[in-house]
């Protein structure tokens, strides 16, 4: 897995990896409940529609997300493999900042 | 060697150095795991530097347990020319190029590009003042601990403060393993620092691996 790209993490003025905002959706995500519309991931993780769209996408096919439609609108629900991403990312991310090479 | 160390430390060295190759494989399996993630550059050289030490690490544990063994169980007496030496010699010139390689990763981690040229002075210094390679050795393990300290700084956490004080006494250790020569106590305290330095490394591994 390559992530290379960097979005601006606008509050801070810290660039995010792709990995920390695949982590940062995730979080998103299991702080509400495990289960979201779209809408609150887009302004929780403060991200345009179209990089959404495609980090979903990414998230989908790592089954670390899935489609909820039962409501009769579009959730994401958090999978197990997505809380054991989540569980895992915080080890290896304070790990990486303990040498101070950003992840 | 039998001039540098004292008689009650045969054998902790050897101990210091399984210590200090077990740690070094743990953080090199944690550092491949983190490159894995992330595909990252730095994390490779993280992992490739702790692999390098771990094995050299390794190697001195078994050429000191051949060279002790030999020492104390087979031959009658021991001689500054002894054949025994080569297999020590052997050990420690594998382990001082592990080292060195395994230093010039760090120091490569640490500079923005990871660019191989970032410690392109230190070789030029070790290939032409080869017997002073533990004074190498100190300047290139000082740049990382510095970093290291550094970040510590920013970061003000308790896994980036056992990071910066393992790499700090790494330094100290090649800082005071020249001294060796003169006090036997010098050897000792050497080593104290150095498996001080590893069990920083240690504190941090275990910190960090906490949920």
């Amino acid at each position: 897995m390559k992530f290379q790209l960097e979005e601006k993490r606008e509050e801070s003025g810290e660039r995010r990896s792709q990995l920390q905002i695949y982590a940062d959706i995730l979080r998103l995500i299991q702080k509400r409940g495990g289960l979201v519309k779209p809408t609150h991931i887009l302004y929780g993780a403060n991200l345009s529609h179209a990089r959404l769209t495609k980090h979903l996408t990414w998230l989908l096919g790592k089954n670390f997300i899935i489609e909820d439609m039962s409501s009769g609108h579009r959730l994401y629900r958090l999978t197990p493999k997505g809380k054991a991403f989540i569980d895992e990312f915080k080890k290896i991310e304070e790990f990486s900042d303990a040498f101070g090479v950003p992840i | 060697m039998v001039e540098l160390i004292p008689m009650r430390f045969y054998g902790f060295d050897t101990v210091i150095y399984l210590v200090g190759a077990v740690i070094c494989l743990l953080i090199a399996y944690n550092a491949a795991k983190l490159h894995a993630y992330s595909g990252k550059r730095q994390h490779f050289y993280l992992a490739t530097a702790f692999t390098i030490m771990g094995i050299g690490m390794a190697t001195m544990t078994l050429t000191t347990a051949y060279t002790y063994y030999q020492m104390l169980y087979v031959t009658d007496g021991i001689y500054f020319f002894d054949p025994v030496f080569n297999v020590d010699d052997l050990g420690f010139w594998i382990y001082y190029l592990s080292a060195f390689a395994a230093y010039g990763m760090l120091i490569m981690m640490y500079t923005p590009d990871g660019k191989a040229a970032a410690f392109a002075p230190a070789i030029f210094f070790s290939a032409r003042y080869f017997e002073y390679f533990n004074i190498v050795l100190f300047f290139m393990m000082a740049y990382v601990a510095f970093r290291a300290t550094m970040n510590f700084f920013m970061k003000k956490s308790k896994p980036a403060l056992m990071v910066a004080a393992g790499f700090v006494m790494l330094a100290a250790y090649h800082a005071i393993m020249p001294f060796a020569m003169f006090s036997k106590v010098a050897y000792v305290v050497a080593h104290g620092a150095h498996i001080a330095g590893f069990l920083s490394l240690l504190l941090m591994l275990l910190s960090t691996g906490k949920k």
